[in-house]
């Protein structure tokens, strides 16, 4: 595996948000896997950004992020244009794991929408019953709405305005439907995984995709770690290397 | 025109110039995806103590310009789980392998490279000594001559295996303890480690970093640590390892002509997992360019050297 190029076919951008769609050589991946990905910007900024995938053609070569502009290196991302480079690699991380029988429960806000994106298509192509559910501060917030038709996949929707869907945190319908699922995959800012966490420790298993600042997103240098407890014993583990995706129960927000 | 890209370090004979630096790439496994090992000249394993590490709370690195702070913490999985889960397999492996360690005293350094010192895949041990000393009032090994002296001469006799030490760029004086550590036995020394360094993040009004202060690595490293490799390759005998900010060829040319036998890569690791093929081709390319037939004859090779001491700048 090696830092590749790709070549920037479309970049669709609408407000802070970028949708990515790249080509080169791609090795198949699973939902929850990520890329480590830049720019030809030279040394500054240094680091790869950790971009989850939000779609993929292997077969023709075709890749999708979907970027948010938080700082300089995803300012950067978000202003590529069609024919520019992108070098990427990956794919990196453990996926999500295949649910159990029974409805799962997908559920992303912001930047975490794309992993299950991709998530949601791969089991309504094995024929999993799942329920989407998409939380955003506004209706501008809301993502990848077109990705989700394509899936034949209707968000269940909340804003924290009202402005689209339920008003409201995204985890108040997850908590009323609960018991319709046999498992509960999330990805999203950190209040919302704790809020998952919560409703479903010791009721449902829960599958959390974390974000984190990374250094190489290989597993090398011990830059991303979360706190874990795994059978009473409490340490670090690599978001990118034993994640991005934990079991629920195991994080320990620190 | 062939060119002949193998180095020695002192006794250690590397198949070319090029190490991975210690912290950037496990216990050297972790890089088989990316790298075939057995074509590089050697690689520093992540920094190992006696009872290991869990490391220190997140968050841990920050990105400034051109680098990135860490403050890991030295997190590993202690001597004696490396001695049985890793070293068997890493002998195996057609590379050099150099364990780097340290401790918190100089009895656990030196207890540290004894049990090192008995491992076959190992070719040669590596002192971080930028650690703070418990039984001196947290002062850093290797900030003090004195100090660095009686560590490294403990590790000395601790161990048969070639010891490299690899110094602070703390020190006031790098050429003092560049030459304590040499008087004690040292057998080459890696120029340099991480500068101490803090990033705030003003909105928030806190350190970026849990730990408050941790090390600079990357490109903007660079300047520092080969002006420390210069003056400490032109201060010793024993050769010099050159280390800090390393991502091109002409990164690595520069401390070989300011003096260093070898050089470690170690951040740029990061951004391109693959980047040192892409650094000895360029280092061969350069030798044949210049008609150089063996990549060791450029070591401090410089031109202008006869024009005197190096004076107060600015």
């Amino acid at each position: 595996m090696a830092l590749r190029r790709y070549r920037v076919l479309e970049n669709l951008v609408a407000g802070p948000y970028a949708t990515l769609t790249v080509s080169g050589e791609v090795a198949p991946s699973s939902p929850g896997q990520f890329y480590m990905v830049r720019g030809d910007w030279g040394a500054d900024p240094l680091l790869n950004r950790p971009l989850s995938i939000l779609g993929e053609d292997p077969a023709r070569g075709l890749l999708r992020f979907l970027v948010k502009e938080v700082g300089e290196g995803t300012r950067r991302l978000r202003a590529l244009e069609a024919g520019e480079s992108l070098w990427a690699l990956g794919p990196l991380g453990r996926p999500f794991p295949d649910p159990p029988a029974g409805t799962a429960a997908l559920v992303g806000g912001g930047v975490g929408v794309p992993p299950l994106v991709y998530l949601a298509r791969r089991l309504q192509e094995r024929g999993h019953h799942l329920v989407f559910f998409q939380g955003a501060r506004t209706a501008c917030d809301v993502l990848a709405l077109e990705e989700l038709q394509e899936a034949g996949v209707a968000p269940v929707l909340c804003t924290e305005d009202g402005s689209l869907g339920e008003r409201g945190l995204v985890t108040a319908p997850l908590a009323r439907r609960l018991a319709e699922f046999s498992s509960v995959y999330a990805c999203g800012p950190e209040g919302m995984l704790k809020a998952v966490q919560a409703l479903c420790t010791g009721k449902v298993p829960s599958y959390l995709s974390l974000e984190a600042r990374m250094g190489c997103g290989y597993g090398v240098c011990l830059g991303c770690v979360v706190a874990v407890e795994r059978n009473g014993r409490r340490g670090y583990e690599r978001v990118c290397e034993e994640g991005p995706v934990f079991e629920g129960e195991v994080i320990r927000w620190t | 025109m062939d060119v002949d890209l193998s180095v020695t370090v002192g006794t250690v004979r590397l198949r070319n110039p090029l190490l991975l630096a210690s912290g950037c790439c496990g216990y050297g496994l972790d890089m088989e995806p990316y790298l075939d090992l057995s074509r590089l000249g050697g690689v520093c394993l992540k920094g190992l103590s006696l009872k290991g590490s869990e490391g220190n709370p997140p968050p841990r690195i920050w990105e400034t310009r051109g680098g990135m702070i860490n403050a890991i913490g030295l997190q590993n999985i202690g001597v004696e789980a490396f001695l049985k889960e890793k070293a068997p397999l890493l002998r195996k492996v057609d590379t050099v392998f150099v364990a780097n360690f340290y401790g918190h005293t100089v009895e656990e350094y030196a207890e540290a490279a004894r049990l090192l010192g008995g491992e076959p895949c190992l070719g040669a041990l590596e002192m971080n000594v930028s650690c703070p000393n418990i039984q001196a009032g947290g002062i850093h090994f290797g900030t003090d001559p004195d100090v660095l002296h009686r560590v490294t001469e403990a590790c000395r006799k601790a161990t048969p295996k070639p010891l490299w030490v690899k110094l602070s760029p703390n020190a006031s004086d790098p050429v003092a303890v560049a030459r304590a550590a040499e008087a004690a036995g040292a057998d080459a020394l890696s120029c340099t480690n991480t500068l101490p360094a803090m990033a705030i993040d003003p909105e928030a009004r806190t350190f970026r970093i849990r730990n408050k202060v941790g090390g600079l690595s990357g490109p903007a490293l660079k300047p520092v640590a080969l002006r420390i490799a210069y003056q400490v390759s032109r201060a010793v005998k024993i050769p010099v390892v050159g280390i800090g900010g390393i991502a091109t060829a002409g990164d690595a040319l520069e401390f070989l002509l300011a003096g260093a036998s070898a050089f470690q890569v170690g951040t740029a690791l990061f951004v391109d997992p693959t980047c040192p093929y892409a650094i000895l081709d360029g280092i061969e390319d350069y030798c044949r360019r210049h008609g150089i037939p063996r990549v060791r004859d450029l070591r401090g090779a410089l031109r202008g050297e006869e024009e005197g001491e190096i004076r107060c700048s600015g």
